[in-house]
């Protein structure tokens, strides 16, 4: 699945329509500002909140509102979304990958830095979507010693990440020097998986300069991405179960994130693009894309080879955690990093059989958990039992279900347990 | 091509979306590719012996576990290999001349009782091999205990020994009313000729050692009464030429029982330091006697290493039955190398090499947890060493394997990993 790594991104202009969801991020939805009819122009914004946790949204293009309606949403129900048909000059991007002028940190002080990132509605791209500013906003409370950068691939397939590093080095290090500033952290950290020499390569040489910033290689191993695991792998320290990386003074931050912020910062740029891996054995021309917010994911595939014969599953995201769609009059948000699009070869799996207690899925549970015995425990309806063994605690990474050679839908079991946990209060 | 798409109807399901092409069965199977030497040694010392053997217990698992699915109308499991493993587990820990009949049977035992009616696969909780064996020792102590010598082993021998010898032994034998069963199924089994017997080195080890406890034993007595006496004397009151006289009685009783002590002592010396180092390779190597399969240290060794390198088992429970066992043998032999065998022999014999990669790692019936595995591995050589030195059995894998399996529940409650980060904090 290297392919898609090997070519530059390619830049893909927006179909006829775009959907701008106003809910792309956790926390509050935000509320149209534009009306029917209107025109707008890129980066223009078309939805905000007044809630502390959210994020605006922006046009992605130069067009015309359409409409303003509940549309079809990744999460597989209706959200509000702006609805823009796209004009004259449509999407404009000009060097997207570069900070224009030398970029000097000095320039900036913590108020802008919130400030800029706030009004760019940047948000977590890794796929948490979390409003960055929030993430940024300092809390006495709890003081920020390290900021890491996750240049580890959230999920096996996806390379947007690694594209990303050896596009965007300069800017991806000017976005995390400004958040080491603005959260008045000592040290930023920038990890990167050691399947990734060429990354590690431009990225030390992008670090040249800052004297409190540092490359730390790590072992290419899923869920290695994941903020729990690389906050371990990276400080030795244990995010408590149920609690933020803040809670021991880390601030994790994703490589698109941290580009968007030097742009943000620098340009004024919001976040209306951004990139996205194609990949899959269902796609005909695989490879990463870098395409406005809002872009429809028929249109992307459509523009970008289109789907083959084979193609079977649609993922909105890795093989591991991407959940899968069936419709796709849906747009690609800020924190979409991949669609994976699989044949019936790749996925089909045999049927489940015995557990034979091979402890095979204890072993690999990133989280320590005992994955057999929770599943047993919701299969009995036993939920008291799940809850003891710390269901609530799982991230859903696959892991267990990847590994189990009775190949038992261990994950679809905990998923159950924990609407039931929730359910019970 | 849009309306296409559009048309398309995707699949939806949970994730993830991609699993490991691995399946119990290929595990199953994976651990009789890993038995393959030892089969081999087996099949090459005990010839058409050990295939009879094998072939009842193969024969007879999968024969058991399609009648109990089939009277339960459950799924068919009877080639997922896991009947399988327990065959040929079973069977090469049978001696090789056992019946056919009575391998059929503790098959059955091991896989319809001790399997399938806990629920099949998953479900048991104890080893269904080890049941089996165990029901057997219970069911035909004798038979189960008479070993005969390898097919080299036998050649040998009988060229040492003329035609007059051995049918003077064969009756000697017979008229010994104990052994007389073992006599019996042994000439079913080989048809006309008889094949020799002898013990293991397990069982020599242990004559060995009780020989030593015996005359140390004796010593101890001898001695003890003989102060008794000179101590009654004293207390009698007599003094003088008397007392000298009692004095002398009692130093003469004292160097007479040592004498015998060192005597026996060294004559045991002798014979372990004449086997040492041929009983040490023998068992390493499997031209000892023993159970069709248990006999090779090496062969299992290869086993165990190909499921290591495969995945298929993990490192913990091997390593945790041999350190305990090897500590404690060490440390037996480091304290008396006359009452006790060396180490590397302990390993090399009676089925520990096998117990450790294949009987011990039977996931089912092991712990989950690493943690729980490794104590899991370090309770079951323990207790093999502990049998072997101080229980009435010489050999004791088996006994060690079902206690350990009954504390597997207790394990894995006390050993529950931690979750990375603390448990969930219940609101
Ligand atoms: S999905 Fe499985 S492996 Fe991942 S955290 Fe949950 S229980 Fe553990
Ligand atoms: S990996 Fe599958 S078979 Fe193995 S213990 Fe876990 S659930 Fe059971």
């Amino acid at each position: 699945m290297t392919e898609a790594l090997q070519c530059m991104a390619v830049e893909l202009e927006a179909g006829a329509t775009v959907v701008v969801p106003m809910s792309q991020h956790i926390g509050a939805p935000c509320k149209p500002v534009v009306e029917k009819g209107q025109e707008v122009t890129v980066g223009q914004v078309v939805g905000e909140s007044e809630a502390f946790v959210s994020a605006p949204v922006h046009s992605p293009v130069n067009g015309v509102v359409a409409k303003i309606a509940d549309m079809p949403h990744p999460n597989g129900s209706k959200v509000q979304s702006v609805v823009i048909t796209v004009g004259q000059g449509g999407h404009k991007t000009s060097q997207w990958q570069k900070l224009p002028d030398k970029f000097e940190l000095d320039k900036y002080e913590y108020e802008q830095i919130e400030k800029a990132v706030n009004a760019a509605g940047i948000v977590g791209m890794g796929g948490a979507a979390f409003p960055t500013a929030v993430k940024l906003a300092r809390n006495p409370q709890k003081p920020v010693t390290t900021v890491l950068l996750n240049g580890c691939e959230c999920e096996p397939y996806l390379t947007s990440d690694h594209r990303l590093m050896l596009e965007a080095a300069d800017s991806i290090v000017a976005g995390l020097a400004l958040v080491v500033k603005a959260t008045g952290a000592s040290k930023g950290v920038i990890g990167i998986e050691d399947n990734k020499p060429d990354a590690i390569e431009v990225m030390l040489k992008a670090i040249e300069g800052y004297d409190n910033l540092q490359i730390a290689s790590c072992k290419t191993k899923y869920p290695q991405g994941a903020e729990r695991q690389l906050v371990n792998a990276l400080t030795k320290r244990v995010v408590p179960t149920g609690g933020l990386p803040l809670d021991v003074g880390v601030v994790v931050c994703n490589v698109g994130t941290a580009a968007a912020i030097a742009w943000a910062v620098t340009q004024g740029r919001a976040l209306t693009e951004r990139i996205v891996t194609l990949t899959g054995k269902g796609l005909n021309n695989p490879g990463n894309f870098v395409v406005p917010v809002g872009m429809l994911l028929s249109d992307l595939i459509e523009f970008s080879g289109g789907l083959n014969d084979e193609a079977e599953k649609v993922l909105l995201g890795g093989p591991m955690m991407g959940p899968t769609t069936s419709r796709l009059d849906i747009p690609i948000l800020k924190g979409t990093s991949g669609i994976t699009v699989m044949t019936a070869a790749e996925y089909l799996k045999a049927e489940p059989t015995a557990c034979i207690r091979c402890s095979r899925c204890v072993d690999v549970c990133p989280l320590n958990l005992v994955p057999t015995k929770i599943a047993h425990a919701v299969k009995a309806r036993n939920i008291e039992m799940a809850k003891e063994n710390d269901i609530m605690a799982c991230c859903d990474c696959g892991c267990c279900v990847f590994i189990c050679p009775s190949q038992i839908p261990l994950l679809q079991y905990i998923r159950t347990g924990k609407i039931a946990v929730r359910q019970m209060g | 091509m849009t309306e296409e798409v559009k048309e398309k109807m995707f699949v939806v399901s949970s994730s993830p979306h991609l699993v490991e092409p691995s399946s119990s069965k290929r595990v199953m199977y994976e651990v009789c590719i890993g038995m393959i030497p030892a089969i081999g040694v087996a099949l090459y010392h005990f010839r058409e012996r050990a295939l009879i053997v094998l072939l009842s217990c193969i024969v007879s698992a999968i024969a058991t576990e399609y009648i109990f699915n089939a009277v339960r109308k459950k799924a068919k499991t009877h080639f997922d290999g896991s009947a399988l493993v327990t065959a040929i587990i079973l069977g090469l820990s049978l001696p090789a001349t056992l019946v056919w009949w009575k391998c059929v049977l503790g098959t059955f035992v091991a896989i319809g009782i001790a399997k399938m009616l806990f629920g099949g696969l998953g479900s048991n909780i104890f080893n269904p091999a080890m049941v089996g064996r165990a029901f057997l020792m219970a069911a035909f102590g004798s038979a189960m205990t008479t070993w005969v010598f390898t097919a080299d082993q036998d050649k040998a021998e009988r060229a040492l020994w003329s035609q007059e010898q051995i049918s003077q032994t064969v009756q000697l034998c017979a008229a010994d009313g104990s052994e007389e069963s073992a006599v019996e199924e042994v000439a079913v089994v080989s048809g006309a000729t008889l094949p020799l017997t002898g013990a293991t080195l397990l069982k020599e080890d242990d004559s060995l050692r009780k020989a030593y406890k015996k005359s140390k034993r004796a010593h101890d007595t001898a001695i003890a009464e003989a102060r008794a006496v000179l101590h009654d004397a004293e207390e009698s009151g007599i003094v003088g030429e008397e007392l000298a006289v009692a004095q002398e009685v009692y130093r003469v009783a004292e160097h007479a029982a040592e004498d015998a002590y060192d005597a026996t002592k060294k004559e045991l010396k002798k014979e372990r330091d004449s086997k040492s180092y041929k009983d040490t390779i023998s068992t390493l190597m499997g031209s000892e006697r023993g159970s069709a399969g248990e006999t090779s240290a090496i062969a299992w060794l290869i086993g165990g290493l190909f499921l290591l390198v495969r995945r298929t088992i993990t490192w913990r429970i091997p390593l945790g039955v041999l350190l305990s066992s090897g500590v404690i043998a060490l440390i037996a032999w480091w304290v008396n190398p006359i009452a006790n065998m060396n180490p590397i022999a302990h390993w090399g014999a009676g089925g520990l090499m096998m117990c450790a990669f294949f009987i011990a790692t039977d996931p089912v019936t092991c712990p989950l947890s690493r943690k729980g595995r490794f104590i899991f591995g370090l309770g079951v050589g323990a207790l093999i060493m502990i049998i072997r030195l101080f229980g009435a059995l010489p050999e004791g894998v088996m006994y060690a394997v079902l206690i350990m399996n009954m504390l597997t529940p207790l394990l894995d409650r006390c050993t529950r990993p931690m979750p990375l980060g603390g448990h969930v904090k219940n609101a």
